[in-house]
Parts: C-alpha cells; structure tokens; sequence
C-alpha cells in the first residue's frame, strides 16, 4: 500500500526505522501522502488538511483524549 | 512489476504525417525495443512526442533549437490543408494497459506562422475491468492529467528514464557536483519531506500566534521571532541564488574553457607544432636539392669533353682494337717487352738453356735483337695503355646517361617532398590565418571574469551562511525562551500538544531527511559502480566508483589516481548510463527506459560489450532504444538479439514530407 502511494520507498523503510513514539510515526505518514498526493500543486491548500491531521494526533499525543481547552 | 509503454499513438505530429500506431513489447524477458532510422527521420521526435504527450514540453528542443518549440503539426499537413490536427495518445500499464494519456491540439497555418485554435487532453485509468475517464477541451487545469502521470513518472525525475545518450555526460563536467545534488535529492523524493517541514513550520507561527495574548513578554518573544525568521528565510533564498549563479557561472567557465580547449589542442599548438616541423624539413630538403644539384654539375663538367669528343673517341678505339687484333693494318707491333731481353743478357741464359756468355754468337743476337725492339716496344706499350684508358673512357661515357638518369631522379624526389610540404605548410598557414586571436583573447578575458565572479559568489555565500548560522542560533535560543514562558502558563494545553507534535515531527523530519539523502547516495554510488565495471570494457583499468559527500563523482585508476578527467567520450557516455540507470532503479518508481542515441559516442568492442550489458542490468525493465544504424551493427544486433522483443524502423520519404513506421517484425 505504502510503495502504490508513489513515495519513494526508502523514505518509508527510515519512517518505519526511526526510534520515535508511534502516534508521531502516524502523523508522518499521514503528512507524507498528504504531501504525495499534492506534489503537482505549487500552492496546495494544505493549511485546512494539516489542521485536522494535528488535531487528530496532538490529543493522542499528549497521552489522552481530553479536550482541556484550546 | 514494472511500468511499460504498450502502444503510442501518433496522429501528425512532426515528421508523422497521418496515423500511425507502435506497439512496444512489453515482454519481461525479451524487454527491449529497437526504433531504428537514421539521421532527420523521427527518433529524437518520437521521445519528443511521448514528453509533449505526458508533460507537454518537448526537452530535447528546448536544449538545441527553442525556436521548433510549439509548432508540433506535421509540415505537410499545414501545407496542403492550411491546418492539422495533431495528437498523441499513449497507453501505459504493467501486463495491460491500466493508463490512457491523450494531448491533441488543431493548429492553423503555416509552420512558422501558425495558431493553435483548440487543445485537449484525455487521461483515463483503469480499476478492475472498467475505465475511469477524463478530458477536457483546454488545458488549463491539467491537475488530475498530472495526477494520474506522476504515479507513473513524476516530471522532476523523467530525464533519468528518458534521456539523450549524448548528452548525459552533462552530469560529470566540472561544477555540475549541484546537478548531481540535485538529481539525488529529486529521485530521493526530498521534496515531499521539504514540504512537510515547511508547512510544519508555517503551522508552528500560527500556534506561536495565538500564544501571544497570553502576556506582553511572549508577544515580544513572538516578534523577535517572527523577524529572525523573516531574515533567516531571506539568508536561505540568498544562499540559493549564490548556489544558483556559482553554478551558472562554472558552467559558463567551463564552456569557454571547453572552447579555448578546441582552439588549443585542435588548431593552434599542433598546427604551430606541424608549421615549424614542416619549415625545418623545407629548409633541410633545400640544402639537399643544392647540394644534388652542385653533384650533377660537377659531374656534369667533368665528363662532358667525353661526350662531346665520344664519336672520336670511338673510332680511335675500334681502330685501335682491330690493329690489336690484327684485323687491320698495319698491325700493332708485338708487345715483346725489352725488360724481358735484358733479363735474359743478365742472366746469361736463354730461355732454351743456351749460354749466353760475353762475345757468344747467340748474345749478339738477342743484343741486336733488342736494340730492333726497343722503340717499338714503347710504341706498342703507348697504344696497350691508350687501348684501356680509351676503353675506360667509353665506359664512363656509357654510364653518364644512367648516372645523368639517376641524379634527376633523386633531385626530382626531392622537389616532389619540398612541394608536398610547401602545400600543407601553405594550407597551415592558411588555417593559422584563420585562428580568431582576438577572439581567444576575449574568451581568455571572459574566463578570468567568471572566475572573479565566481570567487567573490562564494564568498559571499560563506558571508550569508555565516549570518544564517547566527540567525538560527538566534531564534533558537528565542524558541527556548518561548517554550519556557508558555510552560509556566496553565492554560493552552491542547495548543501546547500540538506546537510539540509538530516540532518533534520536524525534528524527526530533518533527520529523516539528512539519512534518506545519505542513503540514497550511498546506493546511487553502490549501484553507479556496479553498472560501471559491468558495462565498462576495460574494468581492469579502474578500482572504483564514488560519490563524495560535496556529490562530486570520482572514477578512480588501479594506483587511486583521479580518473574522471581522462576518461574518453564513450567512457563517460558509460559512467553517465549507470549513474541514470542507478538513479533510475533508487527512484522508487517503475518506469520504463526510453535512451535516444544510447551508443553515438562508442565504438568497437565497447559497443558490444554495452550492448550486450545493458539490457541485463536494466532487466525488468522495458527499454527502448532509439538507434541509428551507424550504432545498430549487425554485432550489436547479435550480442542483444536475446533481449529484443521487437525492432521496429522509422523511413523518411523526402518527397512526401512524411515518416513510415517499419515493423521488422519480432526479432528472432
């Protein structure tokens, strides 16, 4: 699945490699083919995309799903 | 599995007047495909036609005649219908087509006044058995179109699959270790990690930003930031323009200095060289021609009175030799030598026993006979010598023609060399005439001013980094004083989570980054090496392959010596196909290979010996290979005759302004 993405696969082999909390890993990723899926675009509206992605993993992040304030 | 080209469709594009229709193999084994034809008759234009079809532009032209850029209707077509409509269509897939890529255009016109009134593009891929597709009457938004492309082969890397075999060596001219950077970091998909720390950092201000509500000191903080990262972003687009005019300049340098190359090894030293060698051997030749000359006078004056006096002088000796013989008379008088008489009155003694005492009868006798002979035996003595200095004389007389003969000969040996060399050092003369000193001169000029410029770019750049580092330095050491401040806030909790989330994510990002590029180097050199000594045809030559870490290529000798500099046209054409090949096989994608001109610059056994290479190297791979029949021999055909699955020949009919596609059917 990860090589169909078109990234190049020796970047996932150091994602998968790097020592790094597992929620981290995920949000990489999930940037990684965010950004494969929108490399033709000079300017990709990524600003609404990133948002969600780091909402979605800032909670896990930070050990819980608590939304304390923002 | 690999990508590969199944059919291309062309429809007037350029020399392709008409429909015409290639069918690739796509044969795992059998993976290559010849498209013969020779100069003038459609190979660079078909590479041109699958670039114009999948990306729109057409590269080769761009390079070598910008001017041919746009006009892709077929001539003919123009002429007669006053418009064309031109199209290329190619489908793409693994063992089936699962790709469709179509771009067409209608031109009106002529070919150097013309108008394209409409474009369109078709893109379709292929889910199970059914074809999802799209098109558009414009290509103003071509972004699904490029989506669908760039699975398949993104343009920043497309010259690593498709490429001019003559030109490849580009990569390894002095000052291109950025253009070898930059093929690296582009095949190693860098940019998508840039993108990611980038956007990161742009997520990070706006985080910083709602921070700033929270006290005066961290508002203060957040524009201290915000400034140093305004410079800081204006240092690094500095640097990159410092990078970007070194580069231009070396190669600008580089280019001249190639030209003065030409001047210097091609006409002036060696033509100055040939020049001087040539006015020496005249000037030797000369002084042979005189000295020859003064021989056959010489020669000439001492045996002339013998021929002119040469019909008395025959006669003389024909008397002569008749009165000797005693053909004629009167006869030459017997040669009884005087000496002969004397010795036997001295003796005593003659010759039949008898005594020849004082007063004898018998010694009066010879005594009287002696003073009878003794003035005829100098007469005869005279004519005997006359008789052989005649005989010489007439001897010499008869080898003066050959003598004469041979002296003209060697004389008009030697005006024949003089000339020789009088006409090539003329022609040299001519040729030095020629030589533009001016012109080597303001090359010689423009050199030293792009290395002036060259060296003041660079320590520019080292000024400009030093200031980054401090910048950096700076908004480091601000971030920390942030982060401490937000700390002691209570609140922003989740905004705190996701400030760390993303700078942890860039941290790990960079190193990810850092690794990648030092691998992907590290394979590149690997797999650059491997294909080197398997193509080269003189390995025992080498001991190795590297890329350093400024991404300069070193090709090293059996003693380590540097290598790169010295290496011939055709081994540099080699070194050039395996770094391609291996960036290629490190891309990460799965295209097939399209080479035009694959071996312009080799001959002989290396050709064969690539030929029979590289197919194997890039096996899994469709390749295809436009040739001319200069470089597709009959050895060449038979050391890859295994490999081919099909060969096809491009004709140019001159009269009709039009290119037939030949199948020569499927190899065998």
């Amino acid at each position: 699945m990860k090589e169909k993405s078109g990234v190049n696969p020796i970047i996932w082999d150091e994602v998968d490699r790097f020592n790094m909390d597992e929620v981290l890993r995920s949000f990489i990723e999930k940037l990684l083919l965010f950004e494969r899926k929108h490399i033709h675009e000079k300017r990709p509206r990524y600003s609404e995309e990133y948002d969600r992605i780091i909402e979605g993993h800032s909670r896990e992040y930070g050990g819980d799903d608590e939304n304390e304030n923002s | 599995m690999r990508m590969r080209i199944h059919k291309i469709e062309l429809e007037n594009y350029r020399q392709y007047h008409g429909k015409h229709v290639i069918e690739l193999s796509v044969d795992n084994i059998k993976n290559l495909n010849i498209i013969l034809g020779a100069n003038g008759t459609g190979k660079t234009n078909l590479l041109n036609a699958i670039n114009w079809c999948l990306y729109g532009d057409e590269p080769s032209l761009k390079k070598t005649r910008p001017e041919l850029q746009q006009c892709v209707a077929n001539v003919r077509e123009l002429h007669v219908n006053g418009r064309a409509f031109v199209r290329v269509g190619i489908f793409i897939g693994e063992e089936n087509p699962t790709y469709y890529f179509e771009r067409a255009v209608s031109i009106e016109g002529t070919p150097t006044n013309f108008e394209i009134i409409r474009r369109s593009w078709r893109a379709a891929r292929r889910y199970d058995k059914n074809w999802q597709t799209f098109s558009d009457n414009s290509w103003d938004d071509l972004t699904i179109f490029n989506i669908l492309v760039s699975e398949i082969l993104p343009i920043e890397i497309r010259d690593f699959f498709f490429f001019d075999g003559e030109r490849l060596d580009d990569f390894f001219r002095k000052g291109m270790e950025h253009e070898v950077k930059k093929a690296i970091t582009k095949v190693c998909h860098i940019e998508l990690l840039d993108r990611c720390i980038s956007h990161l950092e742009d997520k990070i201000s706006e985080i910083r930003r709602k921070f700033k509500g929270e006290s005066s000191h961290l508002e203060e903080i957040n524009n201290r930031i915000e400034a140093l990262q305004k410079t800081e972003k204006e240092l690094e687009e500095s640097i990159e323009r410092l990078d970007k005019l070194i580069t231009d300049a070396e190669k600008n340098k580089e280019d001249i200095e190639e030209q003065l190359r030409q001047y210097e090894e091609a006409n002036i030293v060696s033509l100055q060289e040939e020049r001087d060698g040539l006015e020496s051997d005249i000037e030797h030749l000369d002084k042979r021609i005189e000295r020859k000359k003064k021989d056959l006078t010489d020669y000439f004056i001492s045996n002339a009175i013998l021929i002119y006096s040469i019909d008395a002088l025959e006669y003389t000796f024909t008397q002569m030799e008749k009165r000797i013989k005693r053909e004629e008379h009167p006869p030459i008088p017997p040669d009884i030598k005087d000496t002969f008489l004397k010795e036997l009155l001295e003796r005593k003694r003659c010759i039949c026993g008898a005594e020849l005492n004082e007063g004898s009868k018998e010694r009066e006798s010879i005594e009287k006979l002696l003073n009878e002979i003794e003035p005829i035996s100098v007469i005869s003595n005279d004519v005997q010598e006359g008789y052989f200095e005649l005989s010489t004389m007439l001897r010499r007389c008869e080898n003066f023609a050959k003598i004469l003969e041979d002296f003209n000969s060697e004389l008009e040996e030697l005006n024949d060399e003089r000339a020789k060399k009088a006409k090539r050092l003329k022609e040299i003369s001519n040729m030095l005439l020629k030589v533009p000193a001016e012109e080597i001169q303001n090359l010689e000029i423009l050199r030293r001013s792009y290395e002036d410029e060259i060296r003041r770019y660079i320590e520019r750049r080292g000024q400009e980094q030093l200031k980054l580092k401090t910048v950096r330095e700076r908004i480091r050491i601000e971030e920390s004083d942030l982060r401490k401040e937000i700390s002691k806030s209570k609140k922003q909790r989740l905004l705190k989570l996701k400030w760390s989330l993303c700078e942890d994510a860039i941290n790990v990002l960079k190193t990810i980054k850092e690794n990648v590029i030092n691998n992907i180097r590290a394979i590149v050199e690997e797999k650059t090496k491997e294909y080197f000594f398997a193509l080269h045809w003189k390995k025992q030559d080498f001991s190795d392959v590297k890329i350093k870490d400024n991404y300069e290529i070193s090709v090293l000798g059996q003693l380590g010596e540097e290598r790169l500099g010295t290496l011939s046209a055709g081994e540099r054409q080699i070194l050039a196909l395996s770094f391609m090949a291996a960036l290629s096989s490190v891309s990460g994608f799965k295209a097939p290979v399209i080479i035009d001109t694959p071996l312009g610059r080799i001959s002989g056994e290396p050709k064969k010996k690539i030929a029979q290479s590289l197919p194997y190297y890039l096996r899994d791979t469709q390749i295809t290979l436009l040739i001319t029949d200069q470089e597709y021999t009959p050895t060449v055909r038979d050391s890859m005759i295994s490999r081919i699955g099909k060969e096809f020949e491009l004709v140019y009919n001159e009269n009709d302004m039009k290119t037939e596609v030949i199948v020569r059917g499927d190899a065998k």
